[in-house]
Formats: C-alpha cells, sequence, structure tokens
C-alpha cells in the first residue's frame, strides 16, 4: 500500500493547499511542502512487499471488464526517479515562494497534481493505467504555464499540449493494437506490462507498434526534430514549471523508453538503435549549438536541456549496460543542474524583471553568491569532472565508443559546444561592465541558499561516489536488461 | 396483448400516463411549478418502472417493440438524462411566468418518442418514434418565441426533420420491396444466405435510410442546420437535441443494424465509414472557427458522432459495448457542458451568455462553475480523470479490432484538432483578466435546482472517469441480452 | 394498369412542384389539393380504395378546406378582394384544373373498366382495422401521442406570437 500512498500524498496534498489557500496563501506553500516532505519520508523507509526484483509492487483490480488494472511497482530505477520527484517538488515549491503571488492555492493544487503524474508514470506496471498518468500529468502542466507563464505563454502551452498530446494518442494506438495483439495469441484482454512481454510479434508488426510507443516517448524527451515545443514551453513557464518540466517531464520520456520501448520490443528496437542514436548525437549538437547563439537565458537553458538528453537518447540505445548506467546517472544529474539554472533565471528574472543577455552584465560584484552558484552550475552542466553531468556523460560515450565510434566521437565534439554556452552564459551575465540597470538588486536570499546548497551536494555526490547510486538502480536496470537481452 | 406485454412495455405505459396527466394538469391549472412537480415525479416513476419491466425482458411486445436490457438499459440513460434536462429548464424558464408549463408536456411527449424509438424493432416504431420524438422537440426549441432566433432554429429544424423523414421513409419503402417485411428480426431471415437480398436497390435503400438518419444525427455531411439549431435553441434544449436526441436515434440504428443483418455488407461498411471519417474531420476543422460557445460545442459533437460512429462499426457485441459507453459519456459530459450555459444564462431573461468573451476570466469568477465548464471540456477531449478518458480509449480499441486503419487514423488527427479548440476555450476561461468583463456575464446567477444538477452531472462524470468499473459492469450485462438473432 | 399509375404520380410530382414555386399562398393551396388527389389516386391504382377514400375526405377535402378558410380569412377588406380579382386570371387555374381533368379522366377509365390494381390484391378496409386494432395497436397509441404533440406544439407557438 505505501505506493498507493506514493501516489496519494501529492494529490492529497494538492487539494488540501487549494482549500487552504482561503485562509492564507502562506498556507497553501507549507501544506504542500509538508507533504512532499512526507512523500520523501515514505520512500525512504524501508520498503516491504515486493517480490524479485521489485521493491515493492501493488495490484488491484481497476475496471476488471476491460482488462485494466491498479498495477504499481517499484524497482531500483523507479526509486530514483520518485527520490528525484519529491526533491525537485520541494525545491519547486521553495522557489516559487515569493515568485507566485497570485492564485496561489491553485498554483500548488497545479503543481502537485503534475508530481502525483509523474510518480504514477514511474511506477504504473499496467500499460493503461501508464497512459492515465501520462495524460494525467499534462493538463495541470498545461495550467501552470498558461496561468502563470510569461508573455507567450498561450502560445507555448497549447504547442505543447498539442505535440505531447498528439504523441499520447499514438501511444494509445500502439498500446490498444498491443493489448488486442496479445487477446489474438491468448484470448486474454489484458494490459499489463509483465503479460504483455511474453507476446510474439512479427518482425513488420514489431516495428510499428515500436514507433508508436517511440515517437511519444521521443516528443516528451525531447529527441530532435520533435523537440519545438520545448524551448517554448521551458522559456514560457514559471520558475517552478520550468523545473518541473526540465527535471522530471522530460524523463518521464526517458523512463518510457527504458521501461516500455526496449524490453517490449527488443528486436525492432535493435534494428532501430543507429537511427536513435542518430537522433541522439543529432540532438546533443543542435541542442548544443542553438543554446550558443540564444540571447535569452532561459532559451538557452532550453536548448542545453535539448542537447543533454540527446546523450540519454544515445545512452539508451547505445545498448550495453554501462552506457545504461551512463543514462540514469545523466537524468539524476540532468534534473539537478539545469532545475538549479531555471530557479537562478528565475531569480534573476524576479530581481531584474529581464531575461535578456544584453541587458544583464557584472553581476557579480552585486551579486556574488548567485553568481558563484550559478558559475557552479554552469560548469556542471558543461561536464566538469567531479560532478554528476561528468559521471553521466562520460559513461554515455564510453558505452557508445564500444559499439559505434563514430557516434561517440561526434557526441563529444557536442560537448566542446556545450563548454562555450555555459561559459558564455557566465561572461555575457556576470563579468563584464554593469549595465547599469539602477540599484543593486539582493543578492540570494537563505531560503534560496538552502535550496541551492542541497542541489549542489547532490551533484558532488553523483560525482565523487556514483556507487550507491549504481548499486541501488542495478536491479532496476537488470530488469530491463534481462528482458531486452542487453549484455 | 398479455399482461405480460403490458409489464414489458410499462415504462411507455407510465410515461404515456405522466404526461396525460400534466397536460390535464395544465388544462386545469396554469402553474409553472405544479407541471413541473408532475413532469419530474412521472420521469422518476417511469425510470422506476424500468425494474418491473426487467422482470418481463428480454420479450418481443408485438412486432413493434422488444424490451431487452439493451432497450432498458438506454431508457434508463435517457430518462435521467431527460430529467437532468427538466431540472436544468426550470430555473432557465422561471422568467416565462405560467406559460412555461407547456415545455413541461413536451419535454415528456419527445422523451416518450425517445422510448419508443430505444424499442423499436419495426420500421413502423421506427418512423413513428423518431416523428413522435421530433414534433415535440420544434416546440421545445422554439419555446421562448419573443426573440427570433429560437423561431428560425425551429423552422430550419423542421425542414431538415422532413427533408430526413423523407428519405428515410423512401429508403424503407426500398428496402420493403426488396424483401417484403418491415420487421428487422425477418429482414435478417430474409437474407440469411449468402449476399441474398443484397443488391442495389437494398442496399439504396440502406443509405437512404442512414442519410436519413444522419441527419438526425448531424453527421457530417449533412451537419449544415447543427450550428444554428444549437445555436437558436434555449440553451437547455440545446443539451436534450445533443444529447437524448442523438442518443435515441444512434440506438435505433444500432439496433436496425444488428437485429437485420445490415452489418457484414462491404458496400455499408465503406459508407460508414466514410460518414464517420468526413464527421470527424469537418466536425474539427468547423469547430476551430467559432466563437461561440453553443456553436462550438455544436461541431464538436459532430466529431463526436463521427468517433461514436468507429465505435458502431465494431459489429456485435463489442460495439454494443462501446457504443453504450461512449453513449453515457458524450451525455453527461455534454449536458454538463450545456448545463454551465444555462446556469450562467439562467435569471438573464432571454439572452444567453455564449459568446467565448463572456467566459473570459471565468475561473477566477465563479470558480465551481469554471471548473464544471473544464471538466466537461476536458472529458470531451478524452482526458483523464474524466468519462470521455475511457469513451475515447473505447472508441479506439474499436477501431483497432476491426483494424479499421484510416478510421483510427482520423480518430487520432480529429482528437488533436479538438484539443486545440477545447484548450482555446480553456485558456479564455482562466484569462487572469477581470477588467474588461461584459456587464451581462455577471447577470445569471443560476438556480439552486439547476445548479445542484450540474453539481450531480460533474459529480458523475469525475467517479466513472475515475473509477469506471460498476458503468462497464452494467453495459456489459445489457450488451450480453440484447436480442440478437 | 402501370400506366394510369405512373401518370397519376406524374400528375402528383407536378402539381407538387407547383405548391412549391407559388408566390401566392392560396394558388399554392390550390395545387395541393390537386397533388393529394393524385396520391388518392395513386392509392386506388395500388389496390387501396379505402386509403384513396380517406385521402380525399380528409387531406384534400376536410383539411384543405380548413387551411383556405385560414388563408383567406387573412386578407380581407376592399383592397384584398380588388387584389383578388386580378388573380383569377386563366393562368393560373388552367394549370390545376388540367391536372384535375386528367385524374378525373383516369379515375373514370378505372371505374368503367373495374381493371385489376396494378400492386396485387386489392386492400379492403377490414383488414387494414384488424392490423391496426391487432399487432399494431401500439403504433395507434404511437401516433395519437404524435398529434397531440403536434397540437401542443402548435398551440404554443401560435399563442405567443
Amino acid at each position: 500500500m505505501t505506493l498507493v500512498w506514493l501516489v496519494l500524498i501529492p494529490l492529497l496534498g494538492g487539494c488540501l493547499a487549494w482549500l487552504a489557500a482561503r485562509r492564507s496563501p502562506a498556507w497553501a506553500r507549507w501544506i504542500s511542502l509538508v507533504a512532499l516532505f512526507a512523500e520523501l519520508a515514505l520512500l525512504l523507509v524501508p520498503v516491504t512487499g515486493g517480490h524479485g526484483r521489485w521493491l515493492a509492487e501493488v495490484d488491484l483490480p481497476w475496471a476488471p471488464p476491460l482488462g485494466i488494472r491498479f498495477h504499481l511497482a517499484m524497482d531500483g530505477l523507479s526509486f530514483a526517479l520518485i527520490l528525484l520527484t519529491a526533491v525537485l517538488g520541494i525545491l519547486s515549491v521553495l522557489a516559487s515562494w515569493t515568485e507566485i503571488t497570485e492564485k496561489v492555492g491553485f498554483f500548488h493544487f497545479n503543481l502537485l497534481l503534475t508530481l502525483t503524474g509523474v510518480v504514477g508514470v514511474f511506477l504504473a506496471l499496467d500499460l493503461l493505467l501508464f497512459f492515465f498518468f501520462w495524460e494525467l500529468m499534462l493538463i495541470p502542466m498545461y495550467f501552470l504555464i498558461v496561468v502563470w507563464g510569461h508573455e507567450r505563454r498561450v502560445y507555448a502551452a497549447i504547442k505543447f499540449f498539442l505535440f505531447t498530446q498528439g504523441g499520447g494518442l499514438l501511444l494509445l494506438i500502439a498500446i490498444l493494437t498491443l493489448s488486442f495483439l496479445y487477446f489474438r495469441q491468448s484470448h486474454v484482454v489484458t494490459f499489463d506490462y509483465l503479460t504483455l512481454l511474453k507476446i510474439h510479434l512479427s518482425p513488420g508488426t514489431d516495428t510499428l507498434l515500436m514507433l508508436g510507443f517511440f515517437i511519444a516517448f521521443a516528443v516528451k524527451l525531447p529527441a530532435v526534430p520533435f523537440h519545438t515545443w520545448l524551448p517554448d514551453a521551458h522559456t514560457e513557464a514559471p520558475t517552478a514549471g520550468s523545473v518541473v518540466l526540465a527535471g522530471l517531464l522530460l524523463k518521464t520520456g526517458a523512463y518510457g523508453l527504458l521501461r516500455f520501448v526496449i524490453p517490449l520490443f527488443p528486436d525492432a528496437s535493435v534494428h532501430f538503435a543507429p537511427f536513435a542514436m542518430g537522433m541522439g548525437v543529432a540532438g546533443i549538437i543542435y541542442g548544443a549549438t542553438l543554446a550558443f547563439a540564444q540571447t535569452d537565458l532561459k532559451r538557452l537553458v532550453a536548448y542545453s536541456s535539448v542537447s543533454h538528453l540527446g546523450f540519454v537518447l544515445l545512452g539508451i540505445y547505445a545498448w550495453n549496460g554501462l552506457a545504461l548506467q551512463g543514462v540514469v546517472m545523466q537524468m539524476l544529474a540532468h534534473g539537478l543542474s539545469t532545475g538549479a539554472l531555471f530557479i537562478l533565471v528565475g531569480a534573476l528574472q524576479e530581481r531584474l524583471k529581464t531575461r535578456d543577455m544584453g541587458k544583464m552584465g557584472g553581476l557579480w560584484t552585486s551579486m556574488p553568491r548567485l553568481a558563484a552558484i550559478a558559475m557552479f552550475f554552469a560548469v556542471a552542466s558543461l561536464g566538469l569532472p567531479g560532478l554528476g553531468d561528468f559521471v553521466g556523460e562520460f559513461l554515455v560515450l564510453l558505452g557508445t565508443y564500444r559499439i559505434a565510434p563514430a557516434f561517440a566521437a561526434a557526441a563529444a565534439a557536442g560537448l566542446v559546444a556545450s563548454a562555450l554556452y555555459a561559459l558564455l552564459l557566465i561572461q555575457r551575465v556576470f563579468h563584464g561592465p554593469p549595465s547599469g540597470t539602477g540599484g543593486a538588486p539582493p543578492d540570494l536570499a537563505p531560503r534560496h541558499l538552502f535550496v541551492m546548497g542541497i542541489m549542489m551536494a547532490g551533484l558532488v555526490w553523483f560525482g565523487m561516489a556514483p556507487q550507491p547510486v549504481f548499486d541501488a538502480v542495478a536491479p532496476g536496470l537488470d530488469n530491463i536488461t534481462a528482458f531486452a537481452r542487453i549484455p | 396483448m398479455s399482461g405480460d406485454d403490458i409489464l414489458a412495455i410499462l415504462p411507455l405505459v407510465v410515461l404515456g400516463a405522466a404526461l396525460s396527466i400534466v397536460v390535464l394538469g395544465i388544462a386545469l391549472r396554469r402553474d409553472h411549478r405544479q407541471a413541473a412537480i408532475l413532469a419530474a415525479v412521472g420521469l422518476v416513476l417511469t425510470f422506476a418502472s424500468l425494474w418491473p419491466a426487467a422482470l418481463a425482458a428480454p420479450r418481443q411486445v408485438t412486432p413493434l417493440f422488444a424490451i431487452d436490457g439493451y432497450a432498458l438499459l438506454l431508457m434508463g440513460l435517457i430518462i435521467a438524462e431527460s430529467f437532468a434536462v427538466l431540472l436544468l429548464a426550470h430555473g432557465y424558464l422561471q422568467h416565462l411566468g405560467s406559460s412555461a408549463d407547456e415545455f413541461y408536456a413536451l419535454l415528456l411527449l419527445t422523451t416518450l418518442g425517445g422510448l419508443a424509438l430505444i424499442a423499436g424493432s419495426h420500421f413502423v416504431s421506427f418512423f413513428l418514434g423518431l416523428e413522435t420524438l421530433t414534433i415535440p422537440l420544434l416546440g421545445l426549441i422554439a419555446y421562448p418565441s419573443d426573440p427570433p432566433l429560437p423561431l428560425e432554429a425551429a423552422i430550419k429544424y423542421l425542414i431538415l426533420a422532413a427533408m430526413s423523414s423523407a428519405l428515410l421513409l423512401f429508403g424503407m419503402a426500398l428496402v420493403y420491396s426488396r424483401l417484403g417485411t418491415m420487421e428487422f428480426a425477418r429482414m435478417a431471415v430474409a437474407q440469411a444466405g449468402e449476399g441474398q437480398g443484397r443488391d442495389l436497390l437494398w442496399i439504396s435503400g440502406v443509405a437512404l435510410i442512414f442519410s436519413g438518419v444522419a441527419f438526425k444525427l448531424s453527421l457530417a455531411p449533412f451537419h449544415l442546420w447543427v450550428a444554428d439549431v444549437y445555436e437558436g435553441a434555449p440553451a437547455p434544449v440545446t443539451g436534450f437535441v445533443a444529447v437524448v436526441s442523438k442518443s435515441a436515434v444512434f440506438a435505433l440504428l444500432l439496433r436496425y443494424f444488428l437485429a437485420a443483418g445490415v452489418f457484414r455488407d462491404p458496400t455499408v461498411d465503406l459508407m460508414v465509414g466514410v460518414f464517420a471519417i468526413a464527421s470527424m474531420l469537418a466536425g474539427n476543422l468547423l469547430a476551430l472557427l467559432q466563437n461561440n460557445v453553443k456553436r462550438l460545442l455544436a461541431y464538436s459533437s459532430v466529431a463526436h458522432l463521427g468517433y461514436l460512429l468507429v465505435a458502431f462499426l465494431a459489429t456485435g457485441a463489442a460495439a454494443v459495448e462501446a457504443v453504450l459507453y461512449y453513449l453515457t459519456a458524450y451525455g453527461v459530459t455534454t449536458l454538463a457542458a450545456f448545463g454551465v450555459v444555462t446556469v450562467l444564462s439562467t435569471g438573464n431573461g432571454s439572452t444567453e451568455i455564449v459568446a467565448l468573451e463572456d467566459y473570459r476570466g471565468l475561473a477566477w469568477r465563479r470558480p465551481w462553475l469554471a471548473g464544471a465548464f473544464i471538466l466537461s471540456l476536458l472529458s470531451l477531449a478524452g482526458l483523464p480523470l474524466t468519462m470521455g478518458f475511457f469513451a475515447k480509449i473505447y472508441a479506439a480499441a474499436a477501431g483497432i479490432h476491426q483494424g479499421a486503419w484510416p478510421l483510427v487514423g482520423a480518430l487520432v488527427v480529429g482528437s488533436v484538432i479538438g484539443l486545440f479548440y477545447y484548450l482555446r476555450v480553456i485558456v479564455v476561461i482562466c484569462m487572469p483578466g477581470t477588467a474588461e468583463i461584459p456587464q451581462r456575464a455577471e447577470a445569471g446567477t443560476g438556480s439552486v435546482l439547476g445548479l445542484a444538477t450540474l453539481a450531480g452531472l460533474t459529480g458523475v462524470l469525475v467517479w466513472l472517469g475515475v473509477y469506471p468499473a460498476p458503468a462497464v459492469g452494467l453495459i456489459r450485462g445489457a450488451a450480453r441480452v440484447i436480442g440478437l438473432p | 394498369m402501370t400506366v394510369t399509375f405512373y401518370l397519376a404520380a406524374v400528375v402528383a410530382v407536378a402539381a407538387t412542384l407547383q405548391v412549391i414555386i407559388s408566390a401566392n399562398a392560396v394558388h399554392a393551396l390550390l395545387s395541393l389539393i390537386v397533388s393529394l388527389l393524385a396520391v388518392a389516386v395513386v392509392f386506388y391504382v395500388l389496390g387501396a380504395p379505402f386509403a384513396a377514400a380517406l385521402e380525399a375526405i380528409v387531406y384534400a377535402g376536410a383539411i384543405m378546406v380548413l387551411f383556405a378558410f385560414v388563408v383567406m380569412m387573412l386578407n380581407l377588406g376592399a383592397d384584398a378582394t380588388r387584389q383578388e380579382r386580378g388573380w383569377l386570371v386563366p393562368a393560373i387555374w388552367v394549370g390545376p384544373t388540367v391536372l384535375s381533368a386528367v385524374l378525373l379522366g383516369e379515375l373514370v377509365y378505372l371505374l368503367r373498366t373495374g381493371s385489376a390494381p396494378a400492386g396485387g390484391a386489392v386492400v379492403s378496409p377490414e383488414p387494414v382495422g384488424a392490423l391496426l386494432f391487432g399487432p399494431y395497436v401500439l403504433a395507434v397509441e404511437l401516433a395519437s401521442m404524435l398529434l397531440l404533440a403536434g397540437l401542443i406544439a402548435a398551440f404554443h407557438l401560435g399563442r405567443s406570437s
């Protein structure tokens, strides 16, 4: 039942926060914070009740005539990602403490409902339940962008929704077809992941269904050329929205590829791997190059996400255990470093009322703490050894090199570009002559420092001693590699 | 007719009796409240009479009516939907004073036509049921006849209803001339053999019947009336036209196709498929252009009937189950959407709040009302936490089971386009702008009954969207006992 | 006998077209009566003399006369009389008269020859009644509800406008 509570706590917390906001906005913030800490605490109590590879499992009937079950299970991979969800959730609540002043209750309701969907996606083992949560996280995210976003929020929100929903419908069709084909083989109506893994598919069908799943996840990831919604959505979303989008929603795409595409369609995936790796490399180089050309700070960070997620796609299809470890590490580290960068940009925008790098400069003198922290995350993002991102990218490159040296070389070239944009960001914003925007803006408050401290500690931990993370996710990765026969 | 026959058609008898009492009540004393109460009690008693009728089911009562699980379930559905329309309309009609009472007589009459259609198993009950459904509806559409819009809508509906009746009758005549019977079950027997009785004459007849019905269901390309009629009719009646009348007609169409063995003919399948694709695409594309909420919902209903045809084509028990679930979800959702329009327009005289601009910032002025509207729009878009989510799954699954990939493709494309305009409305509702709200948008306060109905509809929408098992179980039971040959 | 059927059918269609294109309500009514009479002849030719009689008595007779009264009562006064005199030119009444004459000729021919109906057996009133009050009794009930609906709707709309 722990798993059910993992899903219910953010949901109930969100409803409570909404209702309590009538008394005072502070109530909504505190309730959200308490709910997310409860989620974190629930994760850390020793989980029991699972069998085999699963740390915990719950399987209840939901719509029995349709063969849909409320089947949740957690393995190491889900555990790590839900941990990231809880941490980033707490950080986004803290980051929007002063930024959000309008309709605070509804904001927290939407934020926590998004997190409910994300947690559900990481736990669901029934394909329709997965789809349910997959769609569920879109709606509140849409509201977050459309109500609290910046100038072009309506355009960005609708674009985001249409892209992801279009992918989602392909996913639905693929899921229904898969279940129907299984029904023809065994005369059992089911959407259960573990059961459907046993299906036998002919090579052609295999590829078509795989593409249905792949496109849905690639849109979310996002992989070039399905990425065009991302810069808009990230740029226009409020800080917490950007953090959740970049830190968590993108990870659901990667998780979907790992959990569903690879194990369900191993043969088709092997054949498709070169194309997917090509898309990954294209994403790495394209994202880094475009990040380099941006003047809007948030857009820059958004394009850097495209680049980082390219490594994830590359690693997943490199088809070996080493690269998969790198993928998980890259997902966790990217969640922290990009989340932190978005929070910093949000803090800058709150102070300077602009995101245009042309209007910034010389901020190091007025905001030394913010500048130093930004420097830390910028170099983390460019892959400085000793921090989490480096471990992830290095392992992915190493794993890829064994299979496809050319792809590895091209991806490594992307790293150079990422160094360029990260350093450029620091130089333009924090160095040079001050751009005289009036009185010196205040530096980071202790609340922000606390948030940043947690994230920096996390990145250093991932960078210096990643082994505990690998140990924790190893059984989860075994789940995947076993089905997909990955060496 | 034996006692068991009377027992089986008890819902029709009870509703007919209730209707007579309402009419007599109006004759004795013209009073809005009295007529509403009598009609409401009548609908409740009719609903209650479904249980005694179930004791006698399944049963063929004269050649005209087949009372089976399918009929009883759908009867329950449309009686409940009529009841919701009645409650919504009560507050809405207050400003008409005592001349609002005939509304309830007409409402019961058109519901009676719907019940007759749902149980119909013969061309005679098909046609008479359809007319009994349509004629009172004309009166309902034009009910507040002082503004010109309702009258115009009623005239358009009248002309198209006559047109569709003519097509229907011609089609029935052709089928009768070919098969020599008007009973669905005997038609199936008459063409039991492979390809027997399926010549050009028969296909023309079926095509004409389908076209006549397509007018009523507002399937593209016979959808031209739908936006004007939806716009002109009073909001609760629009809900009725969109939900009850279409559900009843669709139910009969499915029974005719199943019981008379019209399915399994490639030409017919192709024809229905073309209608489905045209409706999904045309409805969604036209809805994109609308700035009037009722017109937008009108074109969205065209698209939804297209999705429904995808489920329809699944054939057999699967089609029955999918269609029943879709009709339920569509009915609850659409009534909730028109319920919001009704509540906003209640107490506003004869002006309705339908311009998209009037909904700007509704989420911050009337959060609960806006919540209900957003949920119903999300349900129409087929997103989770609402009934529409499972309805969409049913439709898509039906398409996949037939391997009808063009239909599934149109469903996906249509859904994505649909999402765009539903989101557009949601954006307007959530716009923070509160300064330049039109004054008239503030006036509608809604009646207690209307708000309670809306709350109930939204509750069902979410409850069955999160936990659909009870509805699915009930529907599966009904689908199993449909009296199929 | 097929020829008589088609002749009457053509008359019905022609008269109905005339109804639709007439600009004047009374002229339209005139053609409508012809159209209904033609349909009555069609019924007769098809072997349904009872339906033919009903069509002539109820529709062409009672209902149309009511219609004509109502329409004529709407334009009263000296102006209307003068105006109406202008309408009674041969161009108006020749068409319906010719069509009616065709129908009359057909009817006389049919009665004189006493030929068999085109649609097989002759259906007398008795089996019709037996069917209506036997298996189709519910259809009769439903039709009565339909009439009630028309009555209420017409009453409401007529009163308020």
